[in-house]
């Protein structure tokens, strides 16, 4: 039995003998920084910084694997709400500061502070791999070109943003992955535009016309002069002293503006609808650049923790549709957030109804039913009443409309039938709604009877824009997807459109015009307003000649649509005392044309018009300041700052 | 100021020990006692009288065989025989026999002419003789120098619980054990000397038959156990080294024993309630709870009417007979007047819940020869919980055996394999509180509505119940195998192999119906993660006593290794929901994939020494030197000294006169253990990676993740602790007590760095934390008679944590709500003072428009009359002041019976009712603040005055400052469990070959006494599973 124990004794000698490198650590998962110095590696870390682009209309952080949950909600409350003419609908927990400039609009707001994080994220990821990039072994000298100018843009796209919003920020333009650093202070505005300028000019000179269909969504020389053009009408546009403006960013503007339009590689859609058509986004000429989704829900951000939720911007612009007799949600209606409402004033009065076909474009008016237990179900009465606007109760006594008895009882509409129509009258019967003045007073008895009387007739849900309220309002078409698959998804795959060729025309009639060159200016305006307008042998839309007294002939209004010198100095809206008229009409139009396509607050801060605006045409933004022009520098950034310099320069004023 | 004061304490404390110690020495250095080291060999008598007796143990009155018997002072015996019975030769009839047995109280018994003895052996009970087990090794209890809490099979047995861990609770000081989630299934924490680190884990190193564990003890049956011995000091975890500073767990399974062969059994069945739920509003207090929200908003008269009910209620649904309107119009008489009580309430919870069952069987069989000893085991649990969507079922077998190979290889192990499978559907509790009491749960077809009263944001929570299915499985192998040399020159070598895997899957399914699809397309994931873990030890002792000197040498070589792989995907739009997670293949959209895998090895070193003088002096010391792979290259290696000094002042010949005093042991020591929290792959940085495309192109985008960062350490921690252990009254009063301060540096914390950095954070070690406390063990033997008897074990145990230092300085981190001077987990936030009153006009009017009656009232700091975040403060800490618990043991001839309560003062609990004050979703039930009386203009005049929950309002989704309610002091005293038993006397179930059966019913969670207004003070931070009160029925049998 001795053997035993030599036997086990030399096993362990053996294997003692045996571990030298026992402790050495084995990486089989772990990618490490020194991929970005292979060519697929440096690819990556370029897309690693197109990909941040996603945040503004996906999720920050997605907390679970579902596909639907973990919706961050940023870029509508940074782009649409506290504007002047987006409202705030029902429901969602980040929006009311933002709305109504409430005090909780302060250093630690979420959105705030993720807006920040995930723009120096991406620009910290530019660094690092243009740090990189010489040592890559294996691209060509063309190819590091190239990928260089790609970053330098979207180092450029994401300073523009903050700068814009924050105002003074840190310019970070250097790579680091092994220093500890924190400190940092804010660069003056005017030198954030001259990085962003060099950067965009340096991208502009080398980067291509175009790309095939593999590499659409990639940064093309044109994207960079579309930029160009905007920085400068934006550092021109207002402030030129905090800007560093110069009396030439008018030129530059108009001049990259052209450039882009004269490119030839792009063309407007014939019809307006045709911009927001899903079918129609990867191969659209309009379109000069995208934030890029799929439909494939691996690459879309559907579900991981480290993806982004896909473009969920199909949520937030729905009015309550689900709810109403004869309805239910379904996927090509999509799934009501409701968290913006178009103000009424806007439905109202800001398009030409008749002939501006942006309009009916824009919005959805009419639902179909499609729910055959709840249609069953909503039956005419008898008789309807007054409705005391003040307590909401019936008036048993006052009869507004007697149903013929033939009808009583029956269902008023069939599934396939209407059961929702968003009209787009205002009978001037009723105040506006809104959250910080809900009860909404009776203006003219009337027009309250007509409406009620109309109303009750309908028998469909009939929504005049007195009704118009936070669930009920015209839905937004533009970013609705029903392309997902199925009715509560939300990782959608529709593109994010953030540079397209109509802006690029508004930005080059804005900046001809702001120099007096009305010649130039109402070129590329027209040329806007020329498709906007009804085509030969399109058919109207049945409001124009039920509602808004219209014929209904094939007519093309694009005559009507082409505008003098003398309309673009009067907005439609009743203006503000000291606006500049001209100004206000370009901004009305630019409205017109990009109505929620989240770039709204940047355009009214651009034009140093936000707070006047916001005060007169958004009655829950009452409370908004000077100061808010900008947003606070987010205290989760202050704070970890050391040695930390003086209030005064970490935060804008206002906010401490 | 305070911290001063304790450290002149602890410098007193410690003075006074080292000075007793000092003292002790000095006295004994002249007096030596005869010792009677070593075991004496049995001979025969040569002549004399004979004397002839029987020996039966106490408890049972059994007959012993086996007890030695032997003339005192010389090495002259016997051994009893099987019936307990002896003879024996003495020289005369004045001889004194000392009868000695395992787990027996030593006797002596003076003859006095007597031949004939009938003796009886008293158990042993938390006797200083008792073998302890400490890191690789033994020592006996009267020989610790460390903070050892030992807690026996038979105290584990005394109560039926659902796991080891739970039985665990309240039996040994320091040592806090929580259930905080009541789902079947469900680990309980358990926190030794409190928490020390922020980023690491604070559980503690749970080691089996000296394998260590990859996670918890979950899955050993309660009766496997012989002991579980906690290492609380760092003088005793520092062999442990980096892996020892939260404390360590060793179990000690059964062994198998010599002789015939012993059959138990034992088994309960329980069903189980919840202890305590709490109210949602009911049909008719809902409406008036939203009637309140929309006045406040300004949309609803004083006096409601159908119209205006109306205006709350989803437009179009008027005429739904399932509607809440509808039913809303029930109530009211067609002279307009309410009549509320017309009302139904749907019973959302009762559909949801079900009353659990709890199922244990557990049987082993123990025997064997001189040679190979084995123990097997085999364990069927099975818990329906309260929740139809939940439920937990587990199996284990095990064989432990010890096979002597010869007089100097023996071999052994132990080898478990378990299984278990847990259902985790969704909780039902989180949607329900959100319903309306009013909506139906069928239509008139019986069949379930997708959304219960039309609300488009609820979906059906019940619907989950059969559309939903989250399962996790575990198969866990655990073996530990050992080799044993008896080598010359006293010395033995060891070797120990010891296994731990378990692959786990993680497998969910959501149909189209359950709340996650909510009528969209079906999705399942499939993932899982294997664990793989080996341990090896090399082990050498040398054991040697050299007249009063005692040696005892450990010296270790041990490497260990853990790999960890895992994998999951996720796919939508299953053909059939009916496969499950089982054909994941069959859908056509991936819409996430992923896997992993980590390793890590950690190579030690280690030499420890005891050396005891005289049985009296006792010093233990320690090095353990840790490598490990996590850490960079040149700073892989960490030493890990200790070292500890007792005193068993009770044997010296001067405190031998105190007749009170049976035992009374010194300990002081000092360890430096370290904390592995620093994950693998951390040291080099990484890149991260996301999907994109280009067009229809997928491409894959990677960016800087972690920052490279090769001078991460470990977390250490340097404490020290000083104890007594005294016995008084022949072992009637025992008692512990510890004090212990614990300095952790080197924090590992991530360092939260502007974004403008390139990162958001940065593992770095920067702080300081310090745990101080004081622990106290007392079992009193409060009657011991013959047919009855009485004993009580007291446990209590104060611990203060605080944070020391962060960021290599004192500022405080307020976005982590990490303090200076405060415990690592506080509630930091606005302050609630009530709700703002009527009358208060002028008050609120200093703030401006931010607040309106009916309001929450905020404790405005600064006093600058604005509520800013400066306003925040410290509004409590979830770490109790002290936690205490006292146990009861009474036998009464057959009878037996024990109750424990347990306590925990000073706690704070963050317990988020989810007041969702909108006028839209039902609430937990609250008085809040609400209009009674109305001028003509319809201004409020008066209030119900509530200062607890604000004014409903339509218009808000939150009321502001909302969280500041959240906080409720969650002190208890809690009757955890009672337990009455019978066993049956011996003539009766001896026929039957039954040697023991015992029958019980006991009571778990009987009650709890709180201020806590959720469902449990432990488990109830949230409106969640209420935890259970369990009423069960139990046999204990041997055979």
């Amino acid at each position: 039995m001795k053997r035993i124990s030599y036997f086990i004794l030399i096993l362990v000698l053996f294997a003692a003998t045996a571990c030298n490198n026992y402790l050495k650590e084995e990486q089989y998962t772990n990618v490490g920084y020194d991929y970005p110095t292979t060519k697929v590696g440096m690819e990556a870390a370029v897309t690693g910084v197109y990909q941040a682009m996603r945040w503004y209309c996906g999720s920050y952080n997605q907390s679970s694997n579902s596909t639907s949950g973990g919706n961050m909600e940023a870029y509508y409350c940074l782009n649409e709400y506290g504007t002047d003419f987006t409202w705030e609908g029902a429901d969602g927990g980040n929006k009311d500061p933002f709305n109504k400039y409430q005090s909780s609009l302060n250093p630690s707001q979420d959105v705030i502070n993720k807006f920040w994080n995930n723009n120096f994220k991406a620009i910290t990821r530019a660094n690092t791999a243009l740090m990189i990039m010489p040592d890559v072994v294996d691209m060509t000298a063309d190819q590091k070109t190239q990928r260089t100018a790609e970053l330098q843009f979207l180092r450029a796209y994401y300073y523009f943003d903050l700068v814009q919003h924050y105002g003074a920020v840190p310019l970070v333009i250097k790579g680091n992955i092994t220093e500890v650093i924190t400190d940092f202070k804010r660069a003056p505005v005017k030198d954030v535009y001259n990085q962003i300028i060099s950067d965009l000019v340096a991208a502009y000179a080398v980067l291509p016309d175009v790309y095939q269909q593999s590499d659409r969504g990639r940064a093309t020389k044109w994207a960079a002069g579309h930029l160009l053009a905007k920085v400068y009408l934006t550092r021109g546009s207002s402030d030129l002293a905090e800007r560093g403006g110069k009396a030439t960013d008018m030129d530059s503007a108009a001049f990259y503006a052209v450039k882009v339009i004269d490119s030839g590689k792009f063309s407007l859609e014939n019809n307006f609808s045709s911009i927001f058509d899903q079918n129609n986004q990867k191969v659209s000429k309009e379109i000069i650049w995208d934030v890029e989704y799929t439909k494939d829900a691996l690459f879309s951000g559907a579900g991981s923790s480290t993806s982004d939720g896909g473009n969920q911007l199909h949520l937030y612009f729905l009015m309550q549709y689900d709810i109403k007799a004869g309805m239910i949600r379904d996927q090509p209606n999509g799934r009501p957030f409701k968290r913006t409402r178009v103000n009424p004033l806007v439905v109202t009065k800001l398009w030409d109804h008749l002939n501006d076909s942006r309009f009916y474009k824009t919005f959805k008016w009419n639902y179909i039913s499609n729910n055959a237990t709840t249609a069953a179900t909503n039956v005419w009465k008898d008789k309807y009443y007054y409705i005391d606007p003040v307590s909401n109760s019936e008036v048993k006594t006052d009869v507004i409309y007697t149903t013929p008895a033939e009808l009583v009882g029956k269902p008023k509409f069939k599934p396939g039938d209407t059961a929702i129509y968003i009209s787009s009258k205002y009978y001037g019967a009723l105040s506006y709604y809104t959250t910080t003045t809900p009860k909404q007073t009776k203006l003219d008895d009337v027009a309250y009877r007509q409406m009620l009387t109309d109303i009750a007739k309908s028998p469909y849900l009939l929504i005049p824009v007195d009704k118009n309220d936070v669930n009920n309002f015209p839905t937004l078409l533009k970013w609705l997807d029903d392309q997902r698959p199925d009715i509560n998804y939300q990782a959608g795959s529709r593109n994010f459109h953030r540079m397209r060729l109509a802006d690029t025309y508004l930005i080059a009639g804005e900046a001809y015009g702001r120099k007096g060159d009305w010649t130039n200016a109402l070129k590329y305006i027209n040329i806007v307003r020329t498709r906007a307008a009804y085509a030969a042998g399109e058919q109207k839309p049945k409001q124009i000649f039920t509602l808004d007294g219209g014929v209904n002939v094939t007519t093309p209004t694009v005559a009507s649509m082409q505008v003098t010198q003398a309309d673009v100095v009067k907005p439609a809206l009743p203006s503000g005392a000291g606006f500049d008229a001209f100004v206000d009409w370009m901004l009305e139009e630019r409205a017109r044309e990009l109505y929620g396509e989240l770039n709204r607050w940047e355009d009214l801060a651009r034009t140093g018009t936000l707070i006047a605006r916001a005060k007169l045409y958004n009655p829950d933004a009452f409370a908004v300041k000077d100061f808010h022009k900008l947003r606070p520098i987010p205290n989760t950034y202050t704070d970890r700052l050391s040695p930390q310099p003086p209030m005064a320069e970490m935060q804008n004023p206002g906010y401490y | 100021m305070e911290k001063k004061l304790f450290k002149k304490k602890t410098a007193l404390i410690m003075k006074m020990t080292l000075l007793f110690i000092l003292f002790g020495f000095l006295q004994v250095t002249a007096k030596v006692h005869p010792g009677t080291n070593g075991s004496p060999e049995l001979l025969m008598a040569n002549a004399g009288i004979k004397v002839t007796g029987t020996v039966t143990s106490k408890s049972d009155g059994q007959a012993i065989p086996g007890v030695n018997v032997v003339l005192k002072g010389t090495t002259v015996g016997v051994i009893t025989n099987i019936d307990g019975a002896f003879t024996l030769e003495v020289p005369n009839t004045n001889a004194v026999l000392v009868f000695s047995f395992v787990g027996f109280i030593q006797q002596e018994i003076k003859l006095d002419g007597k031949t004939q003895l009938k003796v009886v052996l008293e158990e042993e009970n938390l006797n200083v003789e008792q073998v302890v087990v400490v890191g690789y090794g033994t020592v006996k209890k009267k020989d610790l120098t460390g903070s050892v809490s030992s807690v026996s099979n038979a105290k584990l047995m005394e109560k039926a619980s659902f796991s080891a861990a739970q039985a665990l609770q309240g039996k040994a000081a320091g040592v806090v054990i929580q259930q905080k989630d009541s789902k079947p299934g469900a680990d309980a924490t358990v926190m030794i000397r409190g928490n020390r680190s922020l980023k690491a884990t604070n559980d503690p190193l749970y080691v089996v038959d000296g394998m260590p564990l990859v996670v918890g003890l979950s899955e050993i049956s309660q009766s496997d156990i012989e002991t579980i011995d906690i290492l609380k000091d760092a003088s005793a975890t520092a062999i442990y080294g980096a892996r020892g500073a939260n404390g360590v767990v060793l179990i000690t399974t059964k062994k198998g024993k010599e002789g015939k062969a012993v059959v138990d059994y034992n088994s309960y069945y329980g069903v189980q309630q919840a202890a305590n739920m709490v109210d949602v509003f009911n049909g008719p207090e809902w409406v008036d709870f939203i009637r309140e929200a929309y006045r406040k908003a300004g949309k609803l008269p004083a006096v409601p009417t159908f119209d205006t009910d109306k205006l709350m209620i989803p437009v179009g649904q008027e005429n739904d007979p399932a509607g809440i309107a509808f039913k809303m119009q029930s109530a009211y008489d067609p002279d307009g007047s309410w009549h509320g009580d017309r009302l139904q309430t749907t019973d959302w919870l009762g559909e949801a819940m079900r009353t659990g069952t709890i199922t244990n069987h557990e049987v082993s069989i123990r025997g064997g020869t001189e040679k190979l000893k084995v123990m097997a085991s085999a364990t069927y649990f099975d818990q329906k919980g309260l929740l139809k969507t939940q439920d937990y079922s587990r199996y284990s077998a095990r064989v432990n055996f010890d096979w002597n190979l010869t007089d100097k290889v023996t071999i052994g192990g132990q080898t478990q394999f378990s299984h278990f499978d847990r259902n985790d559907g969704p909780n039902a509790f989180n949607d329900v509180i959100r319903l309306s009491p009013l909506a139906n749960i069928y239509n008139a077809d019986g069949v379930m509505f997708n959304r219960p009263g039309n609300d488009p944001q609820i979906w059906n929570p019940l619907l989950d119940i059969d559309n939903a299915k989250v399962k996790y499985r575990k198969d866990r192998f655990m073996g530990s195998y050992y080799a044993e040399i008896k080598l010359p020159f006293d010395f033995k070598f060891r070797t120990n192999f010891g296994l731990d895997i378990g692959p786990y899957y993680d497998q969910r399914f959501y149909g189209s119906r359950s709340g996650d699809r909510q009528g969209g397309i079906a999705r399942a994931e499939n993932g899982g993660d294997t664990r793989t873990m080996f341990t090896w030890e090399n082990l050498l002792f040398w054991n040697k006593v050299i007249k009063k000197h005692t040696f005892g040498v450990t010296m270790l070589q041990s490497i260990q290794q853990e790999k960890f792989e895992s994998y999951r995907i996720n796919v939508l739009n299953l053909p059939y929901e009916t496969q499950l997670w089982y054909n994941v293949g069959s859908a056509p959209t991936i819409s996430s994939v992923a896997s992993n895998y980590t390793k890590w090895q950690l190579a030690s070193f280690m030499g420890r020494i005891n050396y005891s003088f005289n049985d009296r002096y006792l010093l233990t010391a320690s090095l353990r030197d840790d490598g490990s792979s996590r850490l960079a290259e040149g700073n892989k290696w960490v030493m890990f000294p200790s070292a500890a000094f007792a005193w068993r002042a009770s044997e010296e010949s001067f405190m031998k006169g105190i007749e009170a005093l049976s035992n009374l042991k010194f300990r002081v020591g000092f360890g430096v253990t370290a904390n592995t929290a620093i994950d693998p792959y951390k040291t080099g940085g990484n890149l991260n990676y996301a999907r994109y495309n280009y067009g229809s192109n997928n491409v894959m985008a990677f960016y800087q993740n972690e920052m490279p960062n090769p001078n991460l350490g470990w977390e250490t921690t340097k404490a020290w602790n000083a104890g007594v252990d005294f016995g008084l009254f022949n072992g009637r009063i025992n008692g512990i007590v510890d004090v212990y301060l614990q300095n952790t540096s080197d924090l590992l914390m991530d360092r939260q760095l502007p974004q403008t950095a390139g990162f958001n954070s940065v593992v770095y070690n920067i702080g300081k934390t310090r745990n101080k406390g004081i622990e106290v063990t007392i079992n009193t033997q409060n009657v011991k008679k013959k047919d009855f008897s009485w004993s009580t074990d007291f446990i209590f145990a104060r611990n203060k944590e605080e944070i020391v230092e962060l960021y290599g300085g004192t500022k405080d981190d307020v976005g982590n709500s990490w303090f200076i001077g405060q415990p690592l987990s506080v509630y930091y936030d606005y302050k609630a003072l009530g709700i703002w009153q009527l009358g208060e006009e002028t008050e609120m009017a200093k703030y401006g428009t931010a607040f309106k009656p009916g309001d929450i009232k905020i404790q405005d700091t600064n006093g600058d009359y604005k509520i800013t975040e400066a306003d925040r403060v410290i509004i409590g800490t979830q770490r109790p002041t002290f936690t205490a618990n006292i146990a009861n043991y009474i036998n009464y001839k057959d009878f037996d019976f024990n109750f424990s309560l347990n306590g925990s003062y000073g706690n704070m609990l963050n317990y988020d009712r989810g007041l969702s004050f909108n006028g839209r979703y039902n609430s937990i039930k609250v008085n809040y603040w609400k209009v009674t009386e109305y001028d003509a203009s319809g201004n409020a005049t008066a209030s119900n005055g509530s200062n607890e929950a604000p004014r409903p309002n339509n218009g808000i989704e939150n009321p502001a400052y909302r969280s500041s309610l959240n906080y409720f002091e969650a002190s208890f005293i809690r009757l955890s469990d009672v337990t009455f038993g019978y066993t049956l006397p011996k003539f009766l179930i001896k026929k039957v070959g039954i040697t023991k059966l015992r029958l019980y019913v006991s009571v778990q969670n009987g009650f709890c006494i709180t201020k806590f207004p959720g469902t449990d003070p432990e488990s109830g931070a949230n409106f969640n599973v209420p935890a259970p009160r369990t009423f069960m029925f139990g046999i204990n049998m041997s055979l």
